[in-house]
């Protein structure tokens, strides 16, 4: 993932260049708003206002951050916003299984099995499992992103990897 | 149990991908994409910067007839006391980035495969089953050593300032310490030192370890907690065969930069950057050499005792890819010490290797 590369074209209005970087971020993105929200639709919300908000502001970043955190410290500002605005809880609940990758309607029997995994950990080690699994992100980025120290953030994950493995053992010993 | 991890690990990550949301196309770019800001004038430019001048001139003047008849330190004749840093700190600057530069030309010369051969790193195909890692962890242990002492905080270094008996040079920095494997050493630089400002100097001098005589060239930016240098150690016999280190220090950062090149022909750059946090220590390392990048995190974690260090790493190639972690413990064996590498290869097997350790506690 190397995003940077087509900032400068972007700035010179390339719409080529806003694709490549949609394409090359929108994991990224989403791991990210994902688990602040914790519903699909509004992640997606989130996930379009955070591209329009890049849009508007692209002149004001400054090549020597990373473009990816910075697009994600958006991604996180406009999910935090979007919660508080329409007054969502955040469930603390580790058994609480959202539907985090489809729609609640789909049905039970469309749940994913990665959903289950995710509902063993709490929402911190979710944010964390996320943006490295389907963000593909470093665990140093991560911890810029989360403003926490590194060596929590690669503990967090092992942990949480940990967790969810005992819980699938758990869950095929009761088959 | 570790194929479970890369199960869940990949099940999250591939259903994840699958069901990203596409909102590409209810983005109106043209709508949403801000104008290019419009340059301001050549004279509309300047004339906020020459008011702001013409100001603090004026200021600048109000404080030098305003100012105390004393200040801290003035000698009591009427000048401003002159702000130099301590003549030590600059020779410790002198002697470590010189050892630094020497050392790692010598091991560049004795141990890199590319300057011994002129050939590109053997790159082990995927079809081999041979994980990159396992090709480039004495790269990895190597770094493992030099890193475990700076990281954990460890002074290694003594020295003394005196004349040089030698008529081409005015100072003669002696200094010694213990080597990562126990073993002491000591070493000269001879060297003169030209004044550019009360804050920048050039060094121009040789080093002599284990009797061979390294030139040597530097410079130095010191300001107030900040310091840059640059120093280019030079072969004897080849004039075209150097080490250049760049290297900046500041609050708790500190970051360098090497360029190796023999006969003409750069073989690595590579980069590092130590920062100091109260609960850790990280540094990132990037190394280039022709076919191959790698890019290595070592984080030492003060709050979380469960691993000695912890490292991600990531090794692109012409033909394939690799990242993962690896937690490193201690361990003894018959007297001997090593660095225990658990090594979690995304996607990948999980690998344990011991290497020497060469620090004795």
């Amino acid at each position: 993932m190397n995003p940077d590369k087509h900032v400068d074209a972007l700035k010179q209005q390339n719409e080529a260049a806003f694709e490549a970087i949609y394409h090359e971020t929108k994991h990224a993105v989403y791991a990210m708003v994902l688990p602040i929200v914790r519903d699909r639709s509004l992640a997606e919300d989130a996930m379009q206002e955070t591209y329009i908000k890049m849009l508007k502001k692209i002149h004001t970043y400054k090549k020597r951050y990373k473009f990816i955190n910075w697009l994600l410290t958006i991604a996180k500002n406009t999910a935090l916003d979007m919660q508080r605005s329409r007054k969502h809880t955040v469930s603390t609940d580790a058994n609480a299984n959202p539907d985090l990758f489809i729609a609640s309607q789909s049905g039970p029997e469309k749940k994913l099995i990665s959903e289950y995994y995710l509902s063993l950990i709490p929402p911190d080690q979710q944010q964390i499992v996320l943006l490295r699994t389907v963000g593909n992100m470093k665990h140093k980025d991560i911890a810029t992103l989360l403003e926490m120290p590194t060596g929590t953030v690669t503990y967090l994950y092992q942990k949480a990897l940990k967790t969810m493995r005992e819980g699938s053992e758990e869950g095929k010993n009761n088959e | 149990m570790n194929k479970d991890r890369k199960n869940i690990e990949s099940t999250i990550r591939e259903e994840g991908r699958k069901h990203t949301p596409e909102v590409i196309d209810s983005i109106d770019f043209h709508e949403h994409m801000a104008p290019a800001p419009t340059k301001r004038p050549f004279f509309r430019r300047r004339v906020p910067y020459a008011f702001a001048g013409a100001l603090s001139i004026i200021l600048l003047a109000l404080l030098v007839i305003l100012a105390p008849e004393e200040v801290p330190g003035d000698p009591g004749n009427g000048r401003q006391p002159r702000q130099t840093i301590e003549l030590s700190t600059r020779e410790e600057f002198y002697s470590v980035t010189a050892l630094s530069a020497v050392s790692l030309l010598d091991a560049s010369l004795a141990n890199n495969h590319v300057a011994q051969t002129g050939m590109p790193y053997p790159v082990p195909l995927s079809q081999n089953d041979t994980p990159l890692i396992e090709t480039y962890m004495p790269f990895i242990n190597g770094y493992m050593n030099m890193l475990e002492p700076i990281m954990m905080g460890r002074e290694a270094m003594a020295f003394t300032v005196d004349m040089s008996p030698l008529e081409a040079y005015t100072y003669r920095i002696f200094f010694s310490g213990t080597a990562p494997d126990g073993e002491p050493y000591s070493h000269v630089l001879h060297y003169n030192e030209t004044e550019i400002s009360s804050e920048e100097f050039v060094i121009e001098g040789i080093m002599v370890k284990n009797g061979i005589t390294y030139q040597l060239e530097g410079e130095i930016e010191l300001d107030d907690d900040e310091m840059e240098m640059w120093m280019k150690a030079t072969h004897p016999n080849e004039s075209d065969t150097y080490l250049e280190i760049e290297q900046e220090i500041k609050d708790d950062e500190q970051s360098f930069d090497y360029i190796f090149v023999k006969n003409g022909e750069t073989i690595f750059e590579s980069s590092m950057e130590i920062e100091f946090d109260d609960d850790e220590v990280v540094a990132e390392i990037e190394h280039e050499t022709m076919n191959v990048e790698i890019e290595l995190i070592f984080v030492r974690s003060l709050e979380n005792n469960a691993s000695f260090f912890i490292i991600e790493y990531e090794i692109e190639t012409e033909h394939e890819d690799e990242e993962g972690l690896i937690t490193v413990n201690l361990h003894q064996e018959e007297g001997r010490h090593y660095y225990l590498y658990t090594i979690e290869i995304d996607d990948g097997p999980t690998l344990s290797i011991m290497k020497p350790r060469l620090h004795g506690q």
